[in-house]
């Protein structure tokens, strides 16, 4: 084989060779190690350090395309903030949220293994409560901090007075934090959270949308963040609670390490090619 | 256009305008009656949200029953379409969403259909990589070595290799892309503004259909 055909690989080969890369550590897991960067050390720190009683607002928005990224992230953050005593609100403001809470509390192909709150002794209603989707994107941001009773009800259908935890959250001012799983609007969010309410905001993002968030963790307008799987793996390994990221991390391992490796591979066939006098 | 057009415009940029001047001083105020006020105002307009999606659907509904009848272009995809529009919207409606049929709608067919669209993307990222990024010019190599040193910060396993990898590629993100972007959102909001401030003054007139 010419070095000429080794670099100008037809693309299903490519694609063979990562969908080979990416399915070894799925039959065999190899236990590839995970480093917690800045950014989830400094998210396990704030939500490890919430005193006890405060309100906690959990904002699930994630989506079924960012489903791997974002709902894994919400699993570890939920598994870590049940087994702490505060009081729990969440809420989603994505039409797909419903489900994919549900999803993080029965388990799903996106969330790993069922999270049962009974196991870490909190009751619904008491500890914590699930106010379903709320329509409106930044309107309803604004609206939710305003007034958190104007669902009336809870997402399955009980009367928020019947619900012993809505007395700790009317208002954004009850609030000691809110951490966001979304796939978009994220400005928004620090626009009416952080900029008008004042309140700490955390963010669990799709790689795609890290870039856009660094400058406003510079500037303290937002705590800090998850990113992407990684994120979510990193803080499974802080908080000791080991579930779907952790196993999910040797795949992207490989994978970007593959493209990594191709990137290479056709660069070095670029220099040999422009040595012999190529275009 | 008719006079008539033109009232119920004025009438549209006149209503913007109160409603954009006041939130302006619900912002700035910090009085019961005022926030209440806006209180009221956001729910209805988060509500008016709610209720434009069947706005929506009702379009579309009636585009795509109007294409399959005329057999025109695309209209077997039409079909697909409000199918599966149609079908999960009827029986989340009529069994509400912890209905078994709806929830293997949505977990068996449309979680992984999704993830399999997000997922074919990275065999096209690998494919257009090793194709294109190569170091042709010193800008290209520049970006070629801020992509790798990135993709391998990314991938934990790398510091088994060098531990450097993930502080470097944390240091490009964290001041290199974070100037850009930051570059790149001041740029947004400074526009944000100014059309704020064409909306607060009757001057925008576009998202109205209407002359400058």
């Amino acid at each position: 084989m010419s070095f000429d055909k080794l670099f100008n690989l037809d693309q299903k080969y490519l694609y063979l060779v990562l969908a080979i890369a990416v399915s070894i550590p799925m039959i065999t897991p190899l236990g590839l190690p995970v480093v917690p960067g800045t950014y989830t050390k400094n998210t396990y720190n704030f939500i490890s350090s919430l005193p006890e009683g405060s309100v906690f607002v959990l904002d699930a928005a994630q989506t079924a395309g960012y489903g791997p990224e974002l709902e894994t992230q919400y699993v570890a953050i939920l598994k870590h903030l049940l087994s702490l005593d505060v009081k729990l609100v969440i809420v989603s403001f994505s039409a797909e949220g419903p489900m994919l809470v549900d999803m993080g509390f029965t388990g799903g192909i996106i969330s790993g293994a069922p999270v049962d709150p009974a196991d870490y002794g909190d009751v619904y209603g008491e500890d914590y409560v699930y106010l379903g989707y709320i329509p409106g994107e930044e309107t309803a941001f604004f609206a939710f901090g305003l007034d958190c009773w104007m669902t009336h009800v809870d997402e399955y259908g009980t009367p928020l007075e019947d619900l012993p935890i809505m007395q700790y959250c009317k208002s954004a001012e009850d609030w000691y934090a809110i951490m966001s799983f979304a796939g978009g609007a994220h400005e928004q969010r620090i626009a009416q959270w952080n900029s008008v309410y004042g309140v700490p905001l955390l963010f669990g993002v799709p790689g795609v949308s890290a870039p856009r968030m660094y400058s406003y963790i510079a500037t303290g307008q937002v705590e800090s963040m998850l990113v992407s799987l990684i994120g979510a793996a990193e803080y499974e390994m802080l908080s000791g609670k080991i579930g779907l990221a952790s196993a999910l991390m040797d795949v992207l391992n490989l994978g970007q390490i593959t493209i990594v490796l191709f990137i290479i591979l056709g660069n070095i066939g670029y220099f040999i090619e422009r040595r012999r006098g190529g275009k | 256009m008719s006079s008539y057009d033109d009232s119920i415009r004025n009438i549209s940029i006149l209503i913007t305008m109160i409603i954009g001047w006041f939130f302006v001083l619900e912002y700035f105020v910090k009085a019961p009656a005022i926030n209440n006020f806006a209180g009221t105002i956001s729910g209805i307009s988060t509500c008016l949200l709610g209720t434009f999606t069947i706005v929506g659907v009702g379009n579309m509904t009636r585009h795509h029953v109007k294409n399959i009848m005329k057999q025109g272009k695309n209209w077997m995809p039409s079909i697909v379409l409000l199918v599966s529009c149609w079908v999960p919207l009827v029986i989340g409606l009529a069994f509400t969403r912890t209905n078994p049929t709806y929830a293997y709608l949505y977990s068996s067919l449309y979680l992984p259909t999704s993830q399999a669209f997000f997922g074919i993307l990275s065999f096209y990222i690998l494919s257009a990589s090793y194709r294109t990024f190569k170091t042709r010019s010193l800008d290209s190599t520049v970006l070629l070595l801020a992509a790798i040193f990135v993709m391998m910060g990314n991938a934990p396993a790398t510091s088994i290799i060098w531990s450097g990898f993930s502080p470097l590629g944390g240091w490009i993100l964290d001041v290199c892309t974070a100037a850009g972007v930051r570059g790149i959102s001041i740029g947004i909001a400074i526009g944000s503004v100014v059309t704020a401030l064409r909306v607060l003054t009757g001057r925008e007139r576009r998202h109205l259909a209407g002359r400058e």
